[in-house]
C-alpha cells in the first residue's frame, strides 16, 4: 500500500518537476551560436538595455503573459522582482523602446521564434524537433 | 541593413497576426504600430486660505510608436490636460481643458549602439522628467528640482549612445536651435526657451542602481538671461526601501531685472518603502532657492499609495511647505492614475 503511495506521489511530482526547468531558446545564426549567452547578458536583455546581438541583428524579445508561472519563475532566476521589473517595463516603454512581446501558448512562443531571425525567448520542456530554426540556447533553473 | 529589414518585415507580419492581443498598460498593437496612453484624475484639497478645493482630469495621454525599418522608428505623445471636473466656487466644468503635444519624433538607427532622434522630445535632465507620467512616479506632487527653470523639452535633434558596456555610461547630446515646438501654455509654463544644448551621461538601472549626470544650456526667451544647469540624479533600492535624488545647480547670466541672484540651486530626496506586495509609504524631503526669491522654498510630502502591478495607481499624501511661494500648494492630494 505504501509502495503504491509512494508511486502515486512519485507520477503526480513529476509533471511539476520538468516544468521547473527553463529552456533559453533563440533564432540565432550559427556564428552567433559559438557565444554562450552569460546571466549578466541574458539579465540586460530583459531589462531591454542590450537591444542587438553581437552581428547588429535586432533582439526580439519575447515573453509570456505577466501572471503566467513559469514568466515569474523565470524573472525570479534573472533575480528581478515581479512588482518592480512591470513597473521597470512601463518606464522603459514610456520612454519609447518596445516592451517584449507577449506570447500566450507555449506553442506561439515556438511558432514566433521559429519565424523571426533574432529573437530570444523560454519555454518549459524542451523544443520539438520538428522546429528547424530554434536553437536551444541553455537552461535555467 | 538587409538583416534588419528582414527582421523587421518579419516582425511586422508576425505583429499583424497577433494583432488585437491586448494586456493593460502594455498598449494596443495595430501592425507595427502600439498605442498606449495612460490618465489621471486629480483631487486638491489646500489648506490655506484662498486657495480652492478641485477636483481635475490632470491628463488623458495617448502614445505610439512603430519600428517600421532601421531608419524610421516614429513616436508620438498628445495630451488633453488640466481638464477641472468640480472646484469648490464655480461648480462643475467651469472651463476647458487644453491639448498639449508633448513628443513627435523619428528615431533613425544609425548603428546598433547609436540613435539619432529628430523632433520634439523630453529633455533628459533628471529622470522624473523622462518618465514624469503619473503612474511611473511615486508622488503627485511633482518636485520643483525635477521641472522648474530648466527646458522640459527639446525641439531639435540628438544623438543617442548605448554602449551596452558596464564601463561606459550612456551618452546623449542634444541640440534645439529654435525655440519649442507648440510649448504649453504660458501660465503653466512661464518660461520659454531657445538655443538648448545639452549632455546627458547615465550610468546603471533601477535594479543594480543609477547615477546620472546633465549639463543644460539655454537662452530664455521670456526674460534677458542664459543659463546653464548642472544636474545630478540617482537611484538606489535597498528592497526595504528605495531612495532617490536629484540636486541641481545654476549659473545665470544676462541683465534681467527680476533677477536678486546669478545662481540658482535645489534638490530633493525620496524614500520609498513598500509595506505590503502593493501599498507603499513615500516621504520626500526638498529644498529650492529660485534666482527671484529673497527666500528658498522648503517643501515635504508625505503620502502612501496602492500600485497593482504598474498599471492602476491611486495616490494620497500631504504637503506641507516653508518659503517662497513658487507654485506648490499645501494641504492634501489624491489621485487615481491608470495606464493603458
Amino acid at each position: 500500500m505504501r509502495s503504491l503511495l509512494l508511486l502515486f506521489l512519485l507520477t503526480s511530482i513529476q509533471p511539476v518537476l520538468a516544468s521547473e526547468k527553463i529552456t533559453l531558446i533563440a533564432h540565432l545564426s550559427p556564428t552567433l551560436l559559438r557565444y554562450p549567452l552569460s546571466p549578466k547578458k541574458l539579465k540586460n536583455i530583459y531589462l531591454l538595455k542590450q537591444r542587438n546581438w553581437s552581428d547588429e541583428t535586432p533582439i526580439i524579445v519575447v515573453t509570456r503573459s505577466a501572471t503566467y508561472p513559469l514568466r515569474q519563475k523565470f524573472e525570479q532566476v534573472l533575480g528581478l522582482n515581479r512588482k518592480k521589473y512591470a513597473l521597470y517595463l512601463k518606464k522603459m516603454h514610456y520612454k519609447g523602446v518596445h516592451l517584449p512581446l507577449i506570447q500566450n501558448s507555449k506553442q506561439a512562443v515556438l511558432d514566433f521564434v521559429e519565424n523571426v531571425p533574432g529573437t530570444i525567448s523560454y519555454i518549459e520542456g524542451v523544443v520539438p524537433s520538428t522546429y528547424q530554426h530554434i536553437n536551444n540556447i541553455g537552461e535555467l533553473q | 541593413m538587409v538583416k534588419q529589414t528582414l527582421s523587421a518585415l518579419l516582425l511586422l507580419y508576425c505583429s499583424l497576426s497577433n494583432a488585437g492581443d491586448y494586456t493593460l498598460g502594455n498598449g494596443y498593437d495595430i501592425g507595427p504600430w502600439n498605442l498606449s496612453g495612460y490618465s489621471t484624475i486629480e483631487l486638491h484639497v489646500p489648506t490655506q486660505q484662498q486657495k480652492k478645493i478641485s477636483l481635475f482630469l490632470d491628463e488623458i495621454a495617448v502614445f505610439g510608436q512603430a519600428r517600421l525599418f532601421q531608419y524610421l522608428n516614429p513616436f508620438f505623445e498628445i495630451e488633453y490636460a488640466n481638464q477641472p471636473l468640480y472646484t469648490e466656487g464655480k461648480g462643475g466644468f467651469p472651463k476647458a481643458g487644453r491639448f498639449d503635444l508633448e513628443r513627435v519624433y523619428n528615431d533613425a538607427l544609425v548603428t546598433s549602439k547609436l540613435t539619432f532622434r529628430l523632433g520634439k522630445m523630453l529633455a533628459p535632465v533628471g529622470e522624473w522628467n523622462q518618465i514624469h507620467a503619473n503612474p511611473l512616479v511615486a508622488t503627485e506632487i511633482r518636485p520643483l528640482t525635477t521641472y522648474l527653470n530648466f527646458s522640459e523639452f527639446v525641439t531639435g535633434f540628438s544623438f543617442i549612445y548605448s554602449p551596452e558596456t558596464e564601463w561606459l555610461p550612456d551618452i546623449e547630446l542634444y541640440y534645439q536651435p529654435w525655440t519649442e515646438l507648440i510649448p504649453k501654455g504660458i501660465k503653466s509654463r512661464p518660461v520659454r526657451y531657445k538655443n538648448v544644448s545639452g549632455i546627458h551621461l547615465q550610468y546603471g538601472d533601477e535594479f543594480s542602481g543609477q547615477i546620472a549626470l546633465s549639463i543644460q544650456h539655454a537662452e530664455l526667451t521670456t526674460r534677458k538671461e542664459r543659463q546653464t544647469v548642472y544636474t545630478i540624479d540617482g537611484i538606489y533600492d535597498f528592497e526595504f526601501i528605495k531612495l532617490s535624488s536629484q540636486i541641481f545647480y545654476a549659473s545665470i547670466y544676462g541683465s534681467e531685472i527680476k533677477r536678486r541672484h546669478n545662481n540658482e540651486w535645489g534638490g530633493y530626496l525620496q524614500l520609498v518603502t513598500p509595506v505590503t506586495e502593493r501599498w507603499a509609504l513615500v516621504g520626500r524631503g526638498e529644498t529650492f532657492k529660485q534666482r527671484d526669491a529673497i527666500e528658498s522654498q522648503q517643501n515635504a510630502v508625505f503620502g502612501i499609495n496602492y500600485r497593482t502591478y504598474s498599471t492602476v495607481i491611486w495616490k494620497l499624501e500631504y504637503v506641507l511647505h516653508r518659503g517662497a511661494d513658487l507654485g506648490i500648494n499645501e494641504g492634501v492630494f489624491g489621485s487615481f492614475g491608470v495606464m493603458f
